[in-house]
């Protein structure tokens, strides 16, 4: 379908306040500054859920103001592309609450989800921006996720080479890889059984490769999606809109990719939720968005699994489950990895956290994105189930789990504590692409944990 | 009010990001006779060393180091000319060329270090982002730097900085410089693995390997 709502993004591009990007760094972070005073808003460390939906909603507000008073910035022509409150609703007003991902027997619904909901989440797992080793260990990798039955879409890994060049942005091998990403992952879709599973995205940089991997026969069809970017913080580019362009006319769906770093020009954890409050609200209006990934970045350790990451994508989740029906999906990124119990005590935590504050969820990231082939589809399995297990769950019952569950790992989280773990190659066999003895051990022990603590894994 | 309180003063001023008081307070350390020199490097550098460390622990965030380093400036530009007259000397302690390398447009870690690195006294050279290789090299070479620091977010511009290394050599200057590196993807082995000569896992840790590796080749 084409979006005439991109022909006035792109002509407010043109035609928005000019500023040079510094300046617009500097007023975003001394006004989100200015509002986290004005709404009042406090990170609670004992309160990982908060409680206090007051808060949630100035939450939403304080977004709301930023982005109407700010806009969105276009890199391409240093203007701010801005919308006024009532077209903003508008839009917000007439966001789906239920998408069909994937095909036939292997579709999945999508919903919107509030607070406390009964209902399941979805998950899109992959090894989210993970390099990966190319060929038949990335089709592995993916299937090792496909074939856990809980999860629903899969997707997003990084290759470090093609063809055994190494990937570098504009160059041949980058559109080649993006093809490549799209027909192995058909490709791991298809040998886990589940050929009309969701492929969530290709993580390939330039946006104009991204396109290579639309393809309705071996790649992203139009019942698949792409993540696209928004640069940090609030910003796009014209390279990015015109990849949207052609995604909407193709028609698959549209992803709305954020990083806020945490500790960046946001500041802390009351200043990034707003910033990424506005972020949505951006991805709604001006990507056309039909759900967005919550992929939040400690600006030391690279994860969101610490306190003040869960507290922030917390109330982020609750600010959009009271006031919009934009559907917000967690990308659980860990410090440590695979093999580890570490991982997968992060990904319990953020399962249950994201679960019962109305996301849905992606993952798991591992080390930051910096090591090869630390990604499996069992640490995304415990990520889907833990959040399984908090469907209908009371926010106090979620903290009290957090209280007694985060302790037992949070003194592991620094970068250069954070154990690393071991790749996929050591972790599966490689023929089943099915778990070894030691990682699943690993995670049988950590599920009995959870079941002491009264955690029904389902 | 004692030199010694003025400098605790001074380093109070750049921790609490009050630009107005660190010019006050130097204007005041000049009048009462306090070397401009010391109220640099034991006033604001140890104003900022401790706003750095608390970054690196996340104790602060960026918006605060932002207006730390505000500060730090705002009494720079009265200290440092009045450095310079006594001592006749630059109270600089060595020039970067600093960009994020070809093939990437994130720069906020860049710029952290960036401005990390100007607040602890470097002359700081910033191309921005998607600088190609040869314009690091040649932006050293005009500056006479010490340092070419390369950062990125992204995998696909690490080979970049491989080429920075080889084109270093290629021109016969690859002695002249410490080549460092560092990044979300970029790690310390990697870094050691393709010849860089500095890491630092946060900006911080960046600033300090900067220090260090300038302190040994300028022993040597």
């Amino acid at each position: 379908m084409r979006s005439y709502r991109l022909d006035e993004v792109t002509k407010r591009a043109f035609e928005g306040p000019y500023m040079e990007e510094r300046d617009f760094d500097m007023k975003l972070m001394k006004r989100t500054r200015e509002l986290v005073k004005e709404h009042d808003l406090r990170f609670n460390p004992e309160e990982l859920v908060t409680l206090d939906d007051s808060m949630a909603d100035d939450a939403w507000e304080a977004g709301m103001k930023l982005f109407l008073e700010l806009g969105f910035y276009c890199q391409t022509t240093k203007r701010c592309i801005k919308f006024e409150e009532w077209e903003v609703k508008k839009v917000l007003n007439s966001l789906s609450t239920s998408l069909t991902l994937g095909a036939g027997k292997d579709a999945v619904k999508m919903e919107m989800r509030r607070i406390e909901d009964p209902t399941s989440p979805v998950i899109h797992a992959g090894p989210t921006g993970t390099l990966c080793t190319e060929g038949d260990v990335y089709v592995k990798t993916l299937r090792s996720y496909a074939q856990e039955a809980v999860i629903d879409s899969v997707g997003a890994g990084t290759l470090a080479t093609i063809d055994g060049f190494k990937i570098r942005k504009g160059t041949p091998q980058e559109f080649r890889a993006a093809r490549m990403l799209g027909r192995w992952a058909r490709q791991a879709i298809s040998e886990a059984g589940r050929p009309g599973m969701h492929i969530n995205d290709i993580a390939i940089v330039s946006p104009e490769a991204k396109i290579c991997a639309l393809d309705p026969v071996n790649g992203i069809r139009p019942t698949d999606g792409l993540l696209v970017s928004q640069m940090i913080e609030l910003k796009t580019s014209f390279a990015h809109l015109a990849l949207i362009e052609h995604m909407l006319s193709y028609g698959c769906f549209v992803g709305n990719l954020m990083t806020p770093i945490l500790g960046g020009y946001s500041g802390g954890p009351e200043g990034t939720a707003i910033v990424n409050i506005a972020e949505h609200i951006a991805g709604a209006v001006c990507y056309n968005a039909n759900y967005h990934y919550l992929s939040l970045t400690n600006v030391r350790n690279l994860n969101g699994t610490d306190r003040a990451g869960l507290w922030t994508i917390s109330i982020e989740g609750q600010a959009f489950a009271r006031n919009s029906d934009m559907m917000s999906i967690y990308d659980c990124y860990c410090a440590a990895g695979p093999g580890t119990d570490v991982l997968l005590r992060e990904a319990a935590a953020g399962g249950v956290a994201s679960s019962v504050s109305g996301l849905h969820l992606m993952g798991c990231g591992s080390c930051g994105g910096k090591l090869l082939d630390h990604s499996t589809g069992l640490e995304a399995r415990l990520l889907k189930e833990m959040a399984l297990a908090a469907t209908g769950m009371r926010r106090e019952d979620a903290n009290e789990f957090l209280n007694t569950w985060v302790p037992q790992y949070e003194k592991w989280l620094d970068v250069t504590k954070a154990p690393k773990g071991k790749t996929f190659q050591e972790l599966y066999d490689l023929g089943s692409a099915k778990p070894k003895k030691e990682w699943q051990k690993k995670y049988d022990e950590i599920v009995g944990e959870l079941t002491e603590l009264g955690i029904e894994i389902r | 009010m004692s030199k010694v309180q003025i400098l605790d003063d001074l380093a109070d001023s750049v921790i609490n990001g009050d630009a107005e008081k660190a010019a006050g307070t130097s204007r005041k350390a000049l009048r009462t006779g306090v070397d401009p020199f010391k109220a640099i490097s034991e006033g604001l550098m140890k104003g900022m060393a401790k706003v750095g460390e608390d970054f690196s622990k996340l104790k602060v965030y960026l918006p605060e180091v932002m207006m730390a380093a505000e500060a730090m400036n705002a009494a720079l530009a009265i200290l440092e000319p009045a450095a310079l007259k006594k001592g006749g000397k630059s109270v600089k302690k060595g020039k970067v060329v600093i960009g994020t390398i070809y093939g990437d447009i994130h720069d906020i870690g860049k710029n952290i270090v960036a401005m990390l690195l100007r607040a602890n006294g470097f002359e700081v050279h910033d191309l921005g982002r998607e600088v190609p290789v040869d314009a690091l090299i040649n932006k050293a070479e005009e500056t006479k730097s010490d340092i070419i620091a390369a950062s990125t977010l992204l995998s696909t511009s690490m080979p970049y900085m491989e080429d920075l290394l080889a084109l270093l050599k290629e021109k016969g200057v690859r002695k002249k410089y410490i080549v460092m590196v560092g990044g979300g993807p970029v790690t310390r082995e990697w870094a050691a693995q393709i010849g860089a000569d500095g890491y630092g896992d946060d900006g911080d840790e960046a600033v300090k390997a900067a220090q260090e590796l300038l302190r040994k080749v300028k022993a040597r």
